[in-house]
């Protein structure tokens, strides 16, 4: 076990390498930043001075060491648009993204994993075709739809919850449904699934053969054997919501890092945004990575790739 | 017959398992009887389709949800095993009467070692701590042969050959001291090189343990040399059943006399032939005989 996690862990460093190369280069690509940032009718001298203010001027392979070492240290430099530095800005908005993440997709497993479970033990029943209709219904309908849905409901007629902001945890129970809900399709249809095959194996008839309680074969023998596929699932699902969550931080006017990432990208705030890509990636790097080593945990059989 | 006055510890009348299907209802099992004594062997033989997992399954309580057997008695000791509820069957199963499959590479649960599939039953079932738990795992691993038998527990079933995954599914079986094991052609997925030292295991360990053994096989060597009683399925029916001995000097039914006939015999021409029966709707076409026989005499 050890050994495989340190073999994942040299891989994730790899790959986290690679991203941010990928992403301080991609970002250079998008146009000459000088001009960007001097505007378009800038004069010659102004971009020099620029070029010369931000380093512009240095060997690409230089300006990427010198970002790196930096960006390692928390300092990602000085946003174009805020005029602040960029850390103190992403530690405010991720802080409100990482915790609308984290509820969506524990909401999101909380419903759909048990869900998925009942369905399996009574295909074809009701609660079955009614998994399958809720889950329809969370791929059909647009997620704007449904935030400004439950929005009239429990904010404007019914008054309970607040329509939008993120100073109390009040303010994150419909971003978290709306957010939440997207996920659930995917993770209960992939548990129903997993459960339905594993539940006609021939280690659930030996588990039943000596007398296992129903519980027991179900969670004890069944479902960590079904959960290993979503849990992969729900790291990719978990990444996603970081930088997908725009439309819900839009509806809610929660000031998160999806809603920074838009706003910078059309403001071509360049260090901005290279700190978003590269946070954002490492995040993905960091869920999978754990996905890796909490399957390797749950099947025994992993821990040898 | 084995002259017996207790009561039989397990006795079976007229199982009927009816398969409801999409084109019409499969008479699987066809009212079939039969009696056991503690500590009797019982051999199954028939050919594969015949309905003989169905039965032990039907004894064990898992056939599931969708198959509803039906007898006028299937009693293990006072348990009447068709009225019982779940919670008396499952006090049981793997206590008192444990299976051993057919199939030892997917019978063992991926997820968990070695040790703690062994110790489950015992851990349901004895109220013992996992100390014990543990050395009584130990012990028979031993006894099934397995060699280093202590770092076994920790390993998982993936780490294991087919013929060391049986042999643990043995151990397993006989975890609470069962007085009944039911093992469904426990060999045929194996090498057949090593078929005869599981069967031979089995049959030392039931003699020492004083069970009784219901053995479903196609080795009718094996049959003539073990069984107390011979049951021969035919298309869901038993056609014979009767003392061993009775069964191979005077078979009555053309069936098991065709059976009889493909032991091989030294000087004796292979007449191997069970003929042909029909009415049995879901047997594979060809008439396949399943037989297994035994390489040499
Ligand atoms: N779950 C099931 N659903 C439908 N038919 C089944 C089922 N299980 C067994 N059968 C059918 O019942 C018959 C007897 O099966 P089985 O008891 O497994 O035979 P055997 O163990 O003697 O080879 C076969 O024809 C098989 O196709
Ligand atoms: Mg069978």
């Amino acid at each position: 076990m050890l050994s495989f996690i340190l073999k994942r862990l040299g891989l994730a460093f790899l790959v986290a390498v690679t991203v941010s190369l990928i992403s301080f280069v991609l970002l250079y690509l998008s146009g000459d930043p000088a001009i960007a940032l001097a505007g378009e009718g800038a004069s010659s001298e102004d971009i020099a001075a620029i070029n010369v203010r931000y380093g512009f001027d240095r060997p690409m392979v230089v300006q990427y060491g010198a970002w790196l070492l930096s960006a390692l240290t928390g300092d990602f430099g000085e946003s174009y648009y805020f005029k602040m530095p960029v850390s103190s800005l992403l530690a405010e908005r991720l802080s409100v993204t990482m915790l609308l993440g984290l509820c969506g997709i524990s909401f999101a497993l909380v419903t759909a994993v048990p869900l998925g479970v009942l369905a399996a033990m009574r295909p074809n029943s009701i609660i079955d075709r009614f998994a399958l209709l809720l889950s329809v219904a969370g791929q059909a309908m647009p997620s704007f739809w449904f935030g400004l849905i439950l929005v009239v409901i429990f904010s404007i007629k019914l008054r309970w919850l607040p329509a939008s902001g993120s100073s109390t945890w009040a303010h994150f129970i419909l971003p978290t449904v709306v957010l939440g809900y997207y996920a659930m399709p995917a993770i209960m249809r992939l548990t129903r699934a997993g459960m339905l095959e594993v539940l006609s194996s021939d280690y659930i008839r030996t588990a039943r053969a000596k007398g296992a309680s129903e519980g027991r074969v179900l969670f004890k023998h069944a479902l960590r054997n079904a959960i290993i596929p979503v849990v992969s699932l729900a790291a990719v699902q978990m990444g996603f919501m970081l930088g997908g969550s725009i439309v819900v931080e839009s509806i809610f006017a929660l000031h998160g890092a999806g809603f920074l990432a838009y706003e910078s990208i059309s403001r071509n705030d360049l260090p901005t945004v290279q700190a978003l890509v590269l946070i954002f990636s490492m995040f993905y790097i960091i869920f999978t990575f754990t996905a890796d080593v909490l399957n390797a945990w749950l099947d025994p059989r992993m821990r040898s790739a | 017959m084995t002259d017996n006055t207790q009561n039989p510890i397990l006795r079976v009348k007229n199982l009927t398992i009816d398969i409801p299907t999409a084109t019409g209802t499969l008479h699987a099992v066809r009212g079939i009887d039969f009696d056991l004594m503690r500590g009797e062997t019982l051999c199954i033989v028939g050919e594969s389709g015949s309905g003989k997992s169905l039965t032990s399954l039907a004894l064990m309580g898992l056939l599931g949800r969708a198959i509803r057997p039906q007898a006028d008695v299937m009693d293990f000791e006072r348990t009447a095993l068709l009225e019982a509820s779940p919670k008396t069957l499952r006090s049981l199963r793997g206590a008192r009467m444990s299976m051993i499959f057919q199939e030892p590479m997917t019978s063992l649960n991926p997820s968990y070692t070695i040790g703690d599939q062994l110790m489950e039953a015992l851990l349901i079932h004895g109220g013992t701590s996992r100390k014990t738990a543990r050395g009584r795992a130990i012990e028979l691993l031993q006894k099934v042969g397995i060699t280093a038998a202590e770092s076994r527990l920790s390993q998982f079933p993936h780490q294991l050959s087919g013929g060391l995954r049986q042999r643990v599914m043995i151990a397993m079986a006989l975890m609470c001291e069962p007085e009944l094991i039911i093992a469904d052609e426990p060999t045929t997925a194996l090498d057949v090189t090593i078929q005869a030292q599981i069967l031979r295991l089995l049959v030392d360990l039931q003699a020492e343990m004083g069970m009784a053994l219901i053995l479903i096989t196609h080795d009718l060597g094996v049959v003539a040399r073990i069984a107390d009683k011979v049951a021969v399925m035919y298309a869901g029916a038993l056609v014979e059943t009767g003392p061993t001995a009775d069964l191979f000097a005077a078979p009555s039914h053309p069936y098991p006399r065709g059976l009889l006939n493909c032991i091989p015999l030294p000087g004796k021409p292979d007449r191997c032939e069970t003929g042909h029966y029909c009415g049995h709707r879901a047997l594979p076409r060809g008439g396949g005989l399943g037989l297994h026989l035994p390489h040499q005499m």
